[in-house]
């Protein structure tokens, strides 16, 4: 039966082709929009290389203290600190620090006057095991390296090539602002996309300018200049760590003394930690998902009044139809679904033309759109560019999503119409030319 | 007619709900977007005194201790210093250069970073304000760099106020209406509210300026920051270049012969970048550019819309109204007439529609969910906080707007019927 509908449909299709196409276009439009969002939220949420683990993975950003005088500062959270809460918990297998003094610096080639800007960005030993890089050649850097500050890194794939010509780089020396390091290992290229790990050089956090161990931003212990990504083990309950170390940080907080500190509910699982922007706000998480709930309910609804308003014309036109099959005895059930069904087609042609349409518009808008909501735009790196890789854009859920939304938007566009249709006076309709 | 069209429009009551219900739903959203465009706009009208045209930061760094050539004997005060104003020379010396000036990197003209200040005016204590302070070398024109004007558009230049005091500022013009709404200013006192010990001399006025173009004139007060050994890595040095030459061949030639001439000490050219592009770095980084690129789409998204649910609805009527047609036709309507009556329907439609859209605008204005750009910098009577008007002048640029896609989305269809030979259409019937 649903074969013969998705004919008549096709036969329709061919028959009024720019009516067609306008409701293709439309939407297509509706359905690129949604996927937008939820293509650059996937992006954000979901496994990918090399932030694998985001699924089992809790973060701390960052603190605020409130001082003797009623002052308040805010900040990234220093070493001891995280060691403190997040270090000794029962389920954590490992927690990485990333300094928040990441940032461009200049490379000097051998033999080449000119420079090359990479990003850099300082970490722990244990980062190399939260996020799973893939190592080409070398390792990452020692336990002894990171406790003796000396000076190694690990550098990205496409660096090792523009200097080497070659990924077996360990062994070798670059030139960083104009100071040595030994290459240790070469990793993969990381994206863009997942922005709190890319780098082209790592380095261990305690190589950088300033480095005191177990310093703090003005002595206020709590406050520091990193950022924590806890990876709890295989098979813990994870919403039973963060509540333990949520409150591991609050009792921290209220035995420093003059000071009190919070985290502000952190940490966070991983996409609330996408929303986190400011250092001493809060988030609110309900009135996040309203407002991203309206937007796509406006990006929804605009496209099916107006695709409703277009397949109530063209039922005024088969009213006809309708009325012969109802007076063979056709159940105004049959009808529905077979309106709806045929509609389906259309939809779903709309849904294959959105989702490619929100490929381009992906693809056109990388250098800010996935930064969609934040309050500083960060510019890419000079001479960095966001790369997507083919999983990102197209895998089962991104697929599932597009197709929720054209049943979603099918129904709210044909819903009213094929009950209108279906409903008339048998007489009404066949009495319609 | 009108009447006639409006009987046709409740005659087809069914069909032009849906229509109805669309153009209502993107009238409201659209003028939302409309709203943010008019008050971006506007901010953006409102004269800035200072222009950014043709002037550069020129990036002077000193080298690393590790670097091959740093020389140990360079870096004591005194010969840096003395390289520091080597190098200022050159620059000042190069056949392009029209004017020079050393700023505090605070006050980066376009860089969006903010030094604030916090005064009230000795005078009458009650007058109270505060404002960007923008802190520069008095031995250097940063009035010329940046052309800066009076408010009413006459050049200034550094030498026209008195810089010899150590206390001496000078004031933008909404801080002269702010403290001192008399207008007489020299030899007035600004102080801290909190430590009237640090106060400051005012000397002159100049025209406001504003920290972002799509905000509006903020309070300026300009004071004297003089190189000293100690600050030369926070300064920043600007340039103006002569417009006899082209931006690009000047950016080209003065960092080829200046990355040569400025090796002096263990001072050396890093990047030379204009200030035009610093300033829409800016406006990317703080999200300007992303939110007028977001609210520009959204726009697109409701009007392409519309036009595609006023084109296809249309296509459809025109279809079931073949009869229609082809009777006026025969009585007498020229084709001209037929494509006027239906894009008359179509803005009919719209009048409809328009009361109850403004009704629910206003309850969104009621709910507060409208905010104003730059609005808490100043509000000195600016048309977007004439709430009243500015409503009526927005439904009326969204009515525009809303017209001309209509019209243009009904023109294919109605054009296709105008050109229906008669005989074909009464055939229908």
């Amino acid at each position: 039966m649903l074969k013969i509908y998705l004919k008549q449909a096709w036969n329709l299709i061919r028959q009024e082709r720019l009516f067609s196409l306008i409701y293709v276009v439309g939407t297509g439009l509706s359905v690129s929009m949604v996927m937008v969002l939820s293509i650059v939220f996937y992006m954000k949420i979901a496994n990918i290389y090399p932030e694998t683990n985001r699924d089992r993975m809790l973060v701390a950003k960052s603190g605020m203290i409130k001082h003797k005088n009623g002052s308040q500062s805010s900040s990234s959270l220093s070493e001891s600190m995280i060691n403190t809460c997040f270090g000794s918990l029962k389920g954590v297998e490992a927690v990485a620090l990333i300094s928040r003094h990441d940032g461009e610096c200049m490379v000097q080639p051998d033999g080449d006057p000119v420079q090359l800007p990479v990003t850099v960005k300082y970490v722990n030993t244990v980062f190399w095991k939260v996020f799973e890089f893939r190592f080409l050649n070398g390792k990452p850097f020692t336990d002894a390296d990171q406790q003796s500050a000396i000076r190694t890194a690990v550098i990205a794939e496409s660096l090792a090539r523009r200097l080497f010509g070659t990924t077996d780089a360990a062994g070798k020396f670059i030139s960083v602002d104009f100071r040595q390091y030994r290459v240790c290992g070469v990793v993969k290229d990381a994206s863009l996309v997942t922005e709190k790990t890319y780098a082209l050089v790592w380095f261990p956090y305690t190589v950088a300018d300033g480095y005191k161990p177990n310093g703090s931003w003005y002595d206020t212990q709590a406050l520091g200049d990193y950022h924590a990504y806890i990876l709890a083990s295989k098979g813990t309950d994870l919403k039973a760590l963060k509540k333990e170390a949520e409150e591991k940080a609050e009792r921290y907080g209220k035995m420093l003394g003059e000071e009190t500190f919070t985290a502000l509910g952190q940490p966070d699982y991983y996409w609330q930690s996408c929303f986190r922007y400011w250092s001493n706000e809060r988030p609110d998480y309900v009135l996040l998902s309203l407002q991203y709930g309206l937007i796509i309910l406006i990006f929804l609804l605009v496209p099916s009044v107006s695709l409703s308003g277009m397949t109530d014309s063209r039922m005024e036109r088969r009213l006809s139809e309708m009325g012969v099959r109802r007076a063979f005895g056709a159940p105004v059930g049959t009808l529905m679904t077979q309106i709806i069904s045929e509609n389906f087609l259309f939809t779903a042609l709309g849904g294959v033309f959105g989702l490619i349409f929100s490929y381009l518009l992906i693809y056109l808008t990388r250098d800010w759109i996935l930064q969609i909501g934040a309050s500083f735009v960060n510019a890419l790196p000079e001479g960095a560019d966001v790369v997507f890789s083919p999983g990102m854009l197209m895998n089962y859920q991104v697929f599932g999503i597009a197709l929720l939304v054209c049943f979603v938007l099918n129904l709210l566009s044909a819903l009213v119409p094929a009950w209108r249709a279906s409903h008339r006076q048998i007489i009404d309709s066949l009495n319609a030319k | 007619m009108l009447i006639h069209i409006f009987k046709q429009i409740w005659n087809r009551k069914r069909s032009n709900l849906w229509i109805g219900i669309e153009l209502l739903l993107v009238f409201c959203l659209l003028w939302y977007i409309v709203d943010y465009f008019f008050v971006l706009e506007y901010n953006k009208s409102l004269a800035s005194c200072r222009d950014l045209n043709h002037t550069w930061q020129v990036d002077v760094a000193l080298l690393p201790e590790e670097h091959p050539e740093y020389q140990p004997g360079e870096s004591d005060s005194t010969a840096l210093l003395d390289n520091y104003f080597r190098v200022l020379d050159r620059i000042r010396h190069h056949k392009d250069v029209e004017a020079l000036a050393v700023l505090s990197g605070w006050s980066t003209p376009g860089g969006g970073g903010y030094y604030g200040d916090w005064f009230r005016s000795r005078r009458d204590t009650t007058r109270e304000g505060n404002g960007q302070a923008i802190l520069f070398d008095p031995q250097t024109d940063l009035f010329k760099v940046f052309r800066y004007t009076t408010q009413d558009g006459k050049p200034v230049a550094v030498e026209d106020f008195d810089w010899s005091d150590p206390k001496a500022i000078v004031i933008g013009d909404l801080a002269v209406k702010t403290f001192f709404p008399d207008g007489n200013i020299l030899g007035e006192v600004l102080e801290s509210p909190s430590s009237p010990e640090t106060n400051f001399v005012v000397k002159g006025s100049i025209g406001d300026i504003k920290r972002f173009d799509y905000e509006r004139p903020q309070l300026a007060f300009y004071r004297a920051e003089r190189i000293k050994a100690d600050n030369i890595a926070e300064m920043e040095i600007a340039v103006r270049n002569r417009e006899t030459v082209s931006d690009r061949r000047f950016l080209q030639e003065f960092k080829e012969t200046m990355s040569r001439e400025l090796r002096i000490g263990n001072f050396y050219l890093r990047e030379v970048k204009s200030y035009k592009q610093i300033n829409a770095d800016t406006d990317f980084s703080f999200g300007q550019t992303s939110n007028v690129r977001i609210h520009t789409g959204m726009m697109l998204f409701f009007l392409v819309n519309i036009m595609l649910c006023v084109m296809g609805t249309f296509w459809y009527r025109i279809r079931v109204r073949r009869d229609e047609v082809g009777l006026r036709m025969a009585m007498g309507a020229t084709r001209a007439n037929i494509r006027k009556m239906l894009v008359l329907e179509g803005l009919c439609l719209l009048a409809v529609v328009t009361l109850p859209a403004m009704l629910i605008e206003t309850q969104l204005v009621y709910l507060g969910l409208i905010d104003t750009l730059g609005q808490g910098r100043n509000n000195l009577g600016y048309l977007p906080d004439r709430l009243v008007l500015r409503f009526i002048l927005t439904n009326l640029l969204t009515w525009v707007l809303l017209a001309v896609a209509i019209v243009v989305a009904i023109w294919l269809p109605a054009d296709k019927a105008a050109k229906l030979a008669p005989a074909d259409a009464l055939h229908y019937e």
